[in-house]
């Protein structure tokens, strides 16, 4: 309840409550020692109906307006306490610390990523010791949660109006379009998260980063399925196609390289791999990319 | 007769009893004193020191009007605390205009409205929380997508006499939206200080008042594909 109070708005610009009226002073003033104690009792809280007008002790209802009020805000607490760590709210918000410039840059080396330079992402200060990762404003490299997630919603409505178009529209094709992109990006997350750790990758990215990174192939996706809405011949739908695939396959191996892959100019890791080690990192690099035909052609089979 | 005016001291000596006795639990919690029973609220009296009703509501005429020219003219600049009481009213009296209109058209969808309105204004009220630094609250976010939907609803006026279903009716819808997510955008971005995201803020946006430009355009049915025709 504290945390409404915190955000409610500021002093409004017209004279107008928006609240019911707060009067501190009931016109006719009760008993001598009151006042004071009327006054010490003054809580901010909604207009409580008068309950003596029902028959019922008004001190009776105060308290158990009292108790209502700390039993939400008992649950509230239980909630935060084993629930709020799951999704680490400053993390994700790190993940949408995006701009214009970015999002038009990424979409641009999503399309065309065969002369983007240099792919590393860039470290950044070290505020209280650690260093983290430069936000997505900062860093063109930096994965980032919007465009997946626009990407996401996009691909949903776009599977819809297909649909729409070809006059087989049923409101269930929503759920059943969602729920097909989060069971392929589920897959996607676990076979890069399997592989990591039986290669006994160290430094295993973050969820979100994979995720992130998963999501991006919706864009291809979206690609292909807006060629398709205006009824090209097989031969350029699958040219489009297989330009996505590649297109997304290569982005994706140079962004996990990084990740799986050590970095051999970066001075924090002294961790070192044999040969044969490196050869079945790249291996599994390799697969992953080709595994991306699979997901887009089930992704376009609306 | 007799016996209500009995029924009225006796109350009203109940109270006094209360208030007498009971010198450390007062009875009066910030309240507006009552000196009837609850009845009194349906006589002509009224109670002392009542507000107006459409204060007591919270619902300003003016202040409605205020806020819908700003929408309707998006090139001005945006105050910043324009939005600040997260009124209600206007937007639930866009939303239901939208939806007579709709209906006097022929398209009875008053629970597609209620489902994209509820769902959309979720979705960008969680979006907006995780871009900003600032924070912003669920009613403000309804507040500004119901008053940035009155364009649309200008077009729901259209296609009760014309339909929409052709090429004219396409560009003015494409329109609507367009002048719809450049007002909410507009808004959005100035109450939330955000730079440089405006562009992002709008796709999301856009792809709400989209779905509400589909129910004004297509009639959608269920089972039945209306779309497209």
């Amino acid at each position: 309840m504290s945390s409404y109070y915190s955000r409610s708005p500021p002093p409004l610009q017209h004279p107008v409550p928006t609240h019911p009226a707060f009067i501190p002073e009931p016109p006719s003033t009760p008993g001598p020692g009151s006042p004071p104690q009327g006054y010490h009792r003054y809580q901010p809280q909604p207009h409580i109906p008068d309950f003596a007008a029902w028959g019922m002790n008004d001190s009776t209802a105060q308290f158990g307006m009292q108790l209502g009020q700390s039993a939400v805000a008992a649950g509230h607490e239980y909630v935060q306490k084993n629930f709020g760590g799951f999704i680490p709210l400053s993390h994700l918000k790190h993940h949408f610390n995006v701009s214009n410039s970015y999002v038009m840059k990424k979409l641009q080396i999503l399309f065309f990523p065969w002369r983007h330079r240099p792919w590393s992402r860039r470290v950044r200060r070290s505020e209280a010791g650690h260093t983290e990762w430069q936000p997505p404003r900062d860093d063109i490299n930096s994965p980032d949660l919007y465009i997946p997630l626009m990407a996401f919603v996009t691909y949903i409505l776009i599977s819809a109006l297909q649909t729409g178009l070809q006059d087989r529209f049923h409101p269930q094709i929503l759920g059943a379009s969602a729920s097909r992109a989060l069971v392929v990006l589920l897959l996607d997350l676990l076979f890069v998260k399997g592989g990591c750790y039986l290669l006994n990758v160290q430094s295993s990215s973050q969820v979100t980063d994979l995720v992130a990174y998963g999501g991006y192939k919706f864009v291809g996706v979206i690609l292909t399925l807006l060629t398709g809405l205006v009824n090209p011949s097989r031969t350029i739908y699958l040219l489009v196609f297989s330009y996505a695939f590649a297109a997304n396959a290569f982005f994706l191996l140079r962004s996990l390289r990084s990740v799986v892959l050590p970095d051999l100019s970066s001075t924090t890791t002294p961790v070192t791999v044999s040969h044969a080690q490196r050869k079945r990192r790249i291996t599994f690099l390799f697969l992953e990319a080709v595994m991306q035909v699979i997901y887009m052609g089930i992704l376009i089979r609306v | 007769m007799a016996s209500r005016r009995l029924h009225k001291l006796t109350s009203r000596s109940s109270l006094e009893g209360a208030v007498n006795t009971g010198g450390v639990t007062p009875s009066y919690g910030g309240s507006i004193q009552q000196s009837g029973g609850w009845w009194t609220a349906f006589g002509t009296g009224g109670f002392e020191g009542e507000p107006p009703l459409l204060e007591e509501l919270g619902i300003n005429f003016s202040h409605i009007q205020a806020k819908s020219m700003t929408v309707l003219n998006p090139l001005q600049h945006v105050d910043e605390h324009i939005m600040d009481d997260a009124d209600l009213a206007g937007p639930l009296l866009f939303f239901f205009c939208f939806g007579m209109l709709l209906l006097l058209s022929g398209k009875p969808q008053f629970g597609y409205i209620y489902g994209f309105g509820l769902l959309g204004s979720i979705s960008i009220y969680t979006l907006l929380n995780l871009m900003s630094d600032k924070g912003i609250d669920v009613y403000r976010v309804v507040s500004v997508l119901g008053y940035c939907l009155l364009p649309m609803v200008g077009v729901g006026a259209v296609s009760v006499v014309v339909t929409l279903d052709g090429v004219l009716g396409y560009m003015l819808s494409i329109l609507s939206i367009i002048w719809c997510t450049y007002a909410a955008s507009g808004i959005f971005v100035a109450v939330l200080r955000m730079s440089d995201q405006r562009l992002l803020v709008a796709y999301p946006v856009a792809l709400l008042y989209g779905c509400f430009a589909l129910l004004s355009v297509f009639n959608v049915g269920a089972g039945r594909a209306g779309v497209g025709r």
